[in-house]
């Protein structure tokens, strides 16, 4: 009965922990976007945390529900098409539900913080992920899509200006933060006009570029959010697939409850 | 003490009531959905032809040949669910043929998905680590050398409360008739910066105490899991291999299991855990069992019955055949034996997917012992 009641108390400090609702980044998702609305005039002072926040703006929507297909082509076999929604409460709480094939069906990923889990139906429970793991055997990292606040990541300097798909680009070069970072070095080109991220290029810590990511098909929801509706990677080191992402539909403003986002609410639809 | 538990639980679940629903996720009016899959299952065992292998039973034929199909349905009506999952085998040389029930609840999710009720047969899921959980003391472990196939779940009744940042869940799991007292268990869940922890105990009369611990989190590059359980057992009378009746004495133990995972350039996983089962075989029980079961013990449990054994596993992902080439080594240090599992997997197409299997484990030489499965798998 001794121990029952050290448990019982034990028990009461979890309960009492739940209902304290958690710390949200400094620089956040709904704030930059903001920015990124009104980042029509061209930058003149070229401001590197400034731009990183305006490009995360792109990839970065709180509490948004994604609708997307993510094609895996490697040449030799027929391509691999995964569909998936993806929910998004801020830029530390997402969750992928996977909907096409049919054997992933029912499949889940949750990141919370630097966690991230995978709920695999017959299994029954969620099994700890590595975020540098492959995303389903695709170019894509865990990381690539589960981290995509690039300022909670990485610091920023500009490196120049050029021309890059026939638009004016300035080249950012980002260090990662600390472990968390998925990559310790990365370039961004961004469009000198809206900071729209065009290219990043991803390298290791000995200087090797690792795989490339190009996005394309700026859009805008019918709330006027811009988003970037296609993003390709291809990889360089060691193999030859190429995976393309498509964004088939966004909708913010989901108010999506925090309940969604904990390791065992996974069992649930 | 129960009383208190469920009273403080509705005092809790009313504090948190919405005003209003959160809104959120929408509901589809009516959605029923299926998944499932049929397949081909093939197995040889190279045993060493050894006499002992015939008194095992069945499960140690030479060889064998299976089909079995699975089918889950998931029905959903606004916050109500009812959901089953059908599991069945029929072997093609004997002929015979079984079926299950593995789950079969029904569930309602409250609009603002903070209360979740559900009762029936459902899986309850508890445990962190990848291989072993001794946390996971009411239902059977999902068995990773024959991991083909989903787990049977168990007949409960559950209240799950949801806060921002953690969960509450109680379940109710009655009497069964010769097997088990009527239990209650209790599971709390939260997170503390980094580190997801969850607490847990399982009560009831006569039963054994036993209180446990998970915890994950990030450092560096590798993804941590944790989990202890103390157990406090009651004596209790049991019925030996022998068929004797015999007394099984009080006493209190602390199992524990600590590892994690890392991804390595080249995308390579490699998971390891140790796990200390405080209940489990000494080395002189190993030994006892070793020399009573002569060549086949390892056949009762190819992992080892061990107090303490350790995982490694490697595995690589081969994108051209959209697949997993995995190497797992199991280690048992009261028995120094060794299970070393071989898999590939791949999916020439969407939904088709094969498996080849080759398990080696310690006989009377190191990894003589072997069995082959191959696996043809049609998901729908």
């Amino acid at each position: 009965m001794v121990i029952d009641r050290r448990l019982f108390v034990a028990l009461l400090v979890v309960v009492g922990s739940l209902g304290t609702p958690p710390a949200t980044a400094g620089t956040g998702p709904a704030a930059t976007q903001a920015g990124a609305s009104d980042g029509a005039a061209p930058v003149v002072t070229p401001d590197a945390a400034a731009l990183l926040a305006r490009a995360t703006a792109w990839l970065n929507f709180p509490d948004s529900e994604t609708r997307m297909t993510m094609d895996v082509e490697t040449g030799t076999t027929p391509a691999r098409r995964y569909g998936m929604r993806l929910l998004k409460k801020d830029s530390s709480r997402l969750r992928i539900e996977f909907l096409e094939p049919a054997r992933e069906r029912d499949r889940k990923i949750l990141r919370v913080g630097d966690k991230m889990w995978m709920y695999l139906p017959d299994l029954g429970r969620p099994i700890v992920l590595s975020a540098r793991q492959s995303f389903l055997g695709s170019g894509f990292s865990n990381a690539d899509l589960l981290r995509t606040d690039l300022t909670e990541d990485y610091t920023a300097v500009v490196l120049g200006r050029e021309t890059l798909a026939g638009r004016a680009a300035l080249r950012l070069e980002l260090t990662g933060k600390g472990s968390q970072a998925a990559y310790p070095r990365v370039l961004l080109w961004l469009a000198e006009d809206d900071a729209a991220p065009l290219r990043q290029e991803f390298f290791t810590r000995s200087g090797k570029r690792i795989k490339t990511l190009e996005y394309a098909e700026p859009k805008s929801t019918a709330t006027g959010v811009r988003y970037l509706a296609r993003v390709t990677v291809t990889p360089d080191v060691g193999r030859k697939e190429r995976t393309v992402l498509l964004v088939s539909e966004l909708l913010t403003g989901r108010n999506l409850p925090l309940s969604l986002f904990q390791g065992d609410s996974l069992d649930q639809r | 003490m129960m009383l208190l538990l469920v009273t403080s639980l509705l005092h809790w679940s009313a504090a948190m009531a919405p005003a209003a629903p959160a809104g959120g996720i929408e509901r589809a009016p009516a959605e029923l959905s299926t998944r499932g899959y049929v397949e081909l299952f093939a197995e040889g065992r190279d045993l060493a032809d050894s006499p002992v292998a015939e008194r095992l039973g069945p499960g140690v034929d030479a060889h064998r040949a299976l089909a079995r199909a699975d089918l889950a349905l998931d029905y959903q009506n606004g916050g109500w669910r009812l959901f089953a999952e059908l599991f069945g085998s029929a072997a093609f040389e004997e002929g015979g043929s079984s079926g299950r029930v593995y789950q079969g609840w029904a569930g309602w999710t409250r609009a603002d998905r903070k209360l979740f009720l559900r009762a029936g047969k459902a899986g309850i899921g508890w445990g962190a680590a990848t291989v072993w959980n001794p946390v996971r003391t009411i239902e059977q472990q999902k068995d990773l050398l024959f991991s083909d196939t989903a787990l049977e779940g168990e007949e409960l009744a559950e209240v799950r409360l949801y806060g921002d940042r953690g969960n509450l869940a109680a379940i109710h799991l009655p009497e069964r008739t010769g097997e088990r007292a009527a239990l209650w268990a209790l599971r709390g869940a939260s997170s503390a910066g980094d580190v997801g922890l969850a607490l847990s105990t399982v009560l009831g009369e006569g039963a054994d105490h036993r209180f446990g611990l998970e915890a994950t989190g990030v450092l560096g590059p590798v993804a941590w899991v944790g989990e202890a359980l103390y157990r406090r057992r009651s004596p209790r009378e049991f019925v030996a291999m022998d068929g004797g009746r015999r007394e099984r004495g009080a006493g209190s133990y602390l199992s524990w299991v600590l590892g994690g995972n890392v991804t390595l350039p080249a995308d390579v996983l490699v998971v390891l855990e140790h796990y200390h089962d405080a209940e489990g075989d000494s080395a002189a029980d190993s030994r006892r069992l070793r020399a009573n079961l002569a060549e086949n013990a390892d056949l009762f449990d190819p992992l080892g019955r061990g107090r303490d054994r350790t995982f490694l596993g490697v595995s690589k992902r081969l994108f051209e055949l959209d697949g997993t080439l995995a190497a797992n080594l199991f280690y048992d240090a009261a028995s120094d034996t060794r299970t070393l599992q071989l898999r590939l997997e791949a999916h020439p197409l969407p939904d088709f997917q094969w498996t080849a299997v080759v398990l080696a484990f310690d006989g009377p030489g190191r990894l003589d012992r072997r069995i082959y499965q191959l696996r043809l798998r049609w998901s729908f």
